[in-house]
């Protein structure tokens, strides 16, 4: 990899000498033009003033001259101005001061006038071009200024650190006219990768990766300007038929890098201005605090989520230490009753024990699984297992397993199916944990004898479920509240754990595209719905692949 | 009765579970703490049928059933818990002749570990005649009837029966019902398995939506109950 060196530093007066002797020698075609006009300019005034030097007298040609010298000082720079300033003086002496086409003087005012004239040519000439200097100075400055300003614009509003670094890298290619930006970011193992890019990934190669890695490390822009011009690091390899300007840029702060800002300078464009230069690094750094911004707005969006997920957390623990409770209350009852040695139970009561013990652990065991579809809800994790299923099939599992819990408390299970349903496209297990659910809410609040009904109707679009009891009913406060997650501060009879039960039925339908709610009146039991969308094969097809 | 069981599971209390209700009906039983040691011991007790749980840590039940199947065919009845659908599949692909759900009923263990037993004790000959409810099959002279009644089966559905009738009271994945009767898996295949099974209920069962004899394992395949 070739860079362009500075030169270097000076040592003797001989070298300095030397130094200025080439700097004189060294005319860029600018120069050159500038001297030109100098002459030119001279010698067109000088011709356009010789037919009327009789009349026009030393004080006009002295101030036409002086003219000359300002016009050419604003256009030419200052060293122009100092040659047309002298060439105007040997010219003046020459054509116009008596005795004429010699360089002698005849009159001693004309000698103050000629020298007064090249004192004052010479200093306006400086004077002026140093003005101009000046004016293009602050016309540079300001057009920093400007380009600075709409860089940073890039940094505004950007909020996540990927709009940032996005729009960074979009307007410094649309600014500078580059042929392409992107933004490199340090991996764990030390490697640099491109994390935002403009128009398109342009793909670095590996010494290009370690001059990134310096830039990165040493926090200093790479590429060294050449001495005479504005050239920017051009790497060339031996052989490498494409030549690519690249300029690298550290993305840090005082006290911490973030990455490198890679910028490729368009094929045969002209080089990257010192101004520009001077600009983009000024930028670069401002857009670390930009980038550092965003990514601690990142990280406390990221906390607030934590904290909240911290809340709902607690509060589904308190709910389900409390729903956990009853029936491990339950089962030690029973357990410690049948232990117990002081008293001796019948076979009947001993029976009645250990139904409860076993109808209780399946009402645990349910709580379990809602605990798991719970977590996996709120995660956003919950993706159906989907598989066809026959819902009569589904039903009557159900039933089967609610019959065991009724029957114990003499309560019936009905079951309602039409005589030709098609195959229904859901996850199995959870719907069944969806009635499961909806059937055991029933069991406890049906009155001795009563039946719940669970019923499956097929329309046109969806399959839809019921389960029907015919206990005390719903008001319509309830009724509404009933679905959102463990309802606090119950009135006495609704337990928490309906709560939980039927907003997992909620988050389990609702995944599978469909709808649940209940009907109920005070009074007149209480009937959940829920559908399931019939699916089309394609649809299902294309969810297999 | 008096057959060897042996039971590989990391938590104590379901292997003490586990070994009283087996003992108490009649089975011998060993027990093993993890994969290493229930490898161990299957090749040194000579166990009948091993009980084996799915999810252990170190060597986890895969792993052991793979490496058993390697060079045992012994019946093995896998424990799985909710949420390992997956691996349970994949166990009974691996070779697991059943599989039990956590938790689960005494009497239901017992009814597979019967059942996995019988098997392998029972020869299965191609004149047996197998009965279950009012159903009777006669392999070898392909006649099926119910409550007397001659019942007509295409050829399809009487390869599917068959591959029941040769393993009751075990569950048959998808994948070996679809191997046996229309001779690979492939994803149009699964449709017709259920197709099928569905006709088999229409003809054989009293209540085809609730069947009684050929049941459904959701997300796994189906079974023949004989008892």
């Amino acid at each position: 990899m070739e860079r362009i060196r500075p030169a270097q530093p000076h040592h003797s007066v001989r070298d300095s000498v030397q130094a200025a002797i080439h700097a004189l020698g060294v005319w860029t075609p600018a120069d050159r033009a500038r001297a030109l006009i100098a002459f030119g300019a001279v010698a067109t005034a000088t011709a356009a003033m010789l037919p009327w030097r009789e009349s026009l007298g030393i004080l006009n040609v002295s101030l036409i001259f002086l003219l000359i010298v300002f016009v050419v000082a604003l256009r030419g720079g200052s060293r122009a101005a100092t040659l047309s300033a002298l060439l105007s003086f040997a010219v003046f002496d020459f054509f116009f001061i008596p005795p004429y086409h010699t360089f002698t003087i005849a009159s001693r005012d004309h000698v103050l006038a000629l020298f007064v004239y090249v004192g004052v040519a010479i200093t306006t000439g400086r004077l002026v071009s140093h003005l101009q200097g000046r004016t293009e100075q602050a016309e540079r400055a300001e057009a920093r200024a400007t380009l600075l300003a709409e860089l940073n614009s890039a940094l505004i509003g950007g909020v996540t650190l990927h709009s940032i670094l996005s729009a960074i890298v979009e307007r410094v290619v649309k600014l500078i006219a580059a042929a392409s930006a992107q933004i490199l970011v340090p991996n764990s193992d030390g490697s640099f990768s491109p994390r935002a890019y403009f128009p398109e990934r342009t793909p670095l190669d590996r010494q290009d990766m370690a001059v990134a890695s310096w830039v990165f490390e040493n926090k200093q822009p790479s590429g060294r300007r050449a001495l005479a011009g504005t050239a920017f690091g051009r790497w060339r390899r031996p052989g490498d038929t494409r030549s690519r300007a690249l300029l690298m840029l550290p993305i840090a702060t005082t006290d911490q890098a973030i990455g490198v800002l890679a910028i490729e300078q368009a094929e045969g464009a002209p080089p990257i201005s010192a101004d520009a230069e001077r600009v983009l690094v000024t930028f670069a750094a401002q857009a670390a605090l930009a980038v550092d911004r965003a990514r601690l707005t990142e990280e406390a969006a990221r906390s607030a989520a934590l904290a909240q997920s911290d809340e709902l957390k607690s509060a589904l623990l308190a709910a389900v230490s409390h729903d956990l409770r009853t029936p491990l209350a339950t089962i030690k009852a029973s357990t410690t009753s049948l232990l117990d040695t002081s008293v001796s139970w019948d076979e009947a009561t001993k029976r009645e024990f250990l139904i409860g013990i076993d109808e209780e652990t399946d009402r645990l065991s349910l709580m379990v699984s809602n605990l798991l579809d719970l977590s996996r809800i709120e995660g956003g994790a919950l993706k159906p297992d989907r598989d066809w299923v026959d819902g009569a099939e589904l039903l009557n599992d159900v039933a089967r397993r609610l019959r065991n819990r009724a029957s114990a408390s003499g309560k019936t299970i009905a079951v309602d199916t039409p005589d030709e349903s098609p195959l229904l496209w859901l996850d199995y297990v959870e719907i069944a944990e969806v009635l499961l659910n909806l059937g055991d809410n029933s069991l406890k609040y049906s009155p001795e004898g009563s039946t719940v009904r669970l019923t499956l109707e097929i329309s046109a679009t969806d399959a839809r479920f019921s389960v029907a009891d015919n206990g005390p009913g719903m008001s319509r406060r309830d009724r509404n509240r009933v679905f959102t997650k463990f309802v606090r501060g119950e009135t006495a009879g609704t337990s928490i754990g309906a709560g939980i039960g039927l907003s997992i039925s909620k988050g389990l339908v609702e995944a599978h595209g469909g709808k649940i709610w209940l009907e109920s009146e005070i009074g007149q039991g209480t009937t959940v719905f829920f559908t399931i969308p019939l699916a089309l094969p394609e649809a299902t097809d294309r969810a297999r692949e | 009765m008096n057959e060897r069981v042996l039971v590989i599971d990391d938590e104590a209390p379901i292997r003490r579970a586990l070994q009283t209700a087996l003992t108490g009906h009649g089975y011998q039983v060993e027990v093993a703490e993890d994969g290493a040691d229930g490898l161990v011991r299957a090749a040194t007790y000579s166990p009948q049928l091993i009980v084996l749980d799915l999810m252990m840590p170190k060597l986890d039940g895969l792993q052991v059933l793979l490496d058993l199947r390697s060079w045992s065919q012994v019946p093995v009845l896998v424990l799985s818990a909710r949420g390992e659908e997956r691996e349970k599949v994949r166990a009974l692909d691996l070779g697991a002749d059943d599989y039990l759900t956590k938790p689960f009923g005494i009497d239901e263990l017992l009814a597979r570990v019967r059942a996995l037993l019988r098997r392998n004790t029972a020869s299965a000959s191609a004149d047996a005649v197998t009965t279950f409810g009012d159903v009777t099959i006669d392999l070898g002279r392909r006649i099926v009837t119910k409550s007397g009644e001659e019942v007509h089966l295409t050829p399809t559905e009487f390869a599917l029966l068959a591959t029941f009738i040769a393993e009751p009271d075990r569950v048959l994945t998808h994948r070996h019902l679809l191997d046996r009767v229309w001779g690979g898996y492939a994803v149009d295949n699964a449709q017709q398995l259920r197709v099928y099974m569905g006709y088999l209920r229409r003809k054989l069962e009293d209540d085809p939506a609730n069947p009684r004899w050929l049941i459904t394992d959701p997300g796994v395949g189906y079974r023949l109950k004989t008892d």
